[in-house]
């Protein structure tokens, strides 16, 4: 509080020879714009945050009426696919927004690379993630998958991998 | 004025309009209001009687609040248009391995066939939110999938 009226003294000090009544005026005008840019710059941090926690769903257009498949419908279908892939384990599923009405689906999840190799894994989760997508949710907007390796599943003894090994797959 | 159509002024005035109130039809016999409710039940009688679809989405125990208050589940939205049409969303979750598509439309069908046969209003359109998928068979999960942001890709 102090650094403001110092703040506002400066300033007024800034303006010689104006009265009483137009130093409020201009105090007034300076907090507004203080408060509008404090504002917009929350709108923008809420917007950045919105963009990385992606989309809620994806809609599809009938002539009955739209249908809006949730991500927690998705993603409960990707984690179904667990059990096709051995040392895997499913942790968030995201959906973004690309170019247009085209969509991103960006799986995290841990694996185990004594159960095969990552870029196998890879390769055969997306083609089986393009497959639900269509066949059961009939959803063809999404154009990649986007698989990342957020770590190795900890080992019973000795220590636990920290080190995120190189993302491969897009 | 005749004494029929001062009798259904009157009723008209005995039955006050709400804003639940989706259809209300005078004539010279009383006045018929079908509420929001009614519109509700017959919804989730049609979008449950689908195969493929298991529940409505949404905290039972939050819907059944709701219910005493006298209003019905949140997991049903019904909007009246202008021209007294109806547009209609509807939350569920359905069984894993159905073809969605095929349920949703099937609910869509189910939903206006059955508000236009017995309420006798127009629907322009219904909405399915599919929620989430359950498998019935399947024992409970042990906790539910994080879902949120993931941190940037590449």
């Amino acid at each position: 509080m102090n650094r403001l009226s110092e703040l506002l003294k400066h300033l007024e000090s800034l303006l010689p020879g104006v009265n009483e009544f137009e130093r409020g005026f201009y105090s007034a005008v300076l907090l507004i714009g203080a408060v509008i840019l404090l504002l917009l710059v929350l709108y923008c941090i809420y917007k950045l945050h919105r963009r990385a926690a992606g989309l809620d769903g994806v809609l599809l257009k009938r002539d009955d009426g739209d249908i809006f498949i949730a991500r927690a419908a998705l993603t409960q279908a990707i984690r179904h696919l667990e059990p096709s892939f051995p040392g895997t384990e499913i942790q968030k599923v995201v959906l973004r927004r690309k170019r247009g009405a085209e969509l991103e689906l960006g799986v995290a999840l841990i694996y185990d690379e004594s159960c095969g190799s990552f870029d196998m894994l890879t390769k055969n989760l997306k083609e089986r993630i393009f497959r639900e997508l269509v066949g059961t949710f009939g959803i063809d907007t999404v154009k990649s998958v986007a698989i990342k390796l957020v770590r190795l599943p900890e080992k019973t003894h000795g220590e636990p991998h920290n080190a995120v090994p190189p993302v491969s797959g897009f | 004025m005749n004494q029929s159509s001062k009798n259904a002024a009157e009723l008209e005035k005995a039955v006050p309009e709400t804003d639940a109130t989706i259809k209300e039809t005078t004539s010279e016999l009383g006045v018929i209001k079908i509420h929001d409710n009614v519109l509700a039940a017959l919804i989730i009688h049609a979008a449950l009687g689908v195969d493929g679809v298991l529940r409505l989405a949404g905290s039972a125990l939050v819907d059944g609040l709701v219910g005493i208050v006298g209003s019905h589940s949140r997991s049903i939205e019904i909007n009246k248009n202008e021209d007294g049409k109806l547009t209609i969303a509807v939350k569920l979750v359905l069984r894993f391995g159905v073809s969605i598509p095929e349920v949703a439309l099937a609910v869509q069908r189910a939903v206006i066939e059955q508000v236009e046969q017995s309420a006798g209003i127009t629907v322009v359109g219904v909405n399915v939110i599919v929620q989430q998928l359950e498998d019935p068979d399947a024992p409970a999960a042990e906790g539910g999938l994080e879902l949120g942001a993931m941190p940037p890709i590449g």
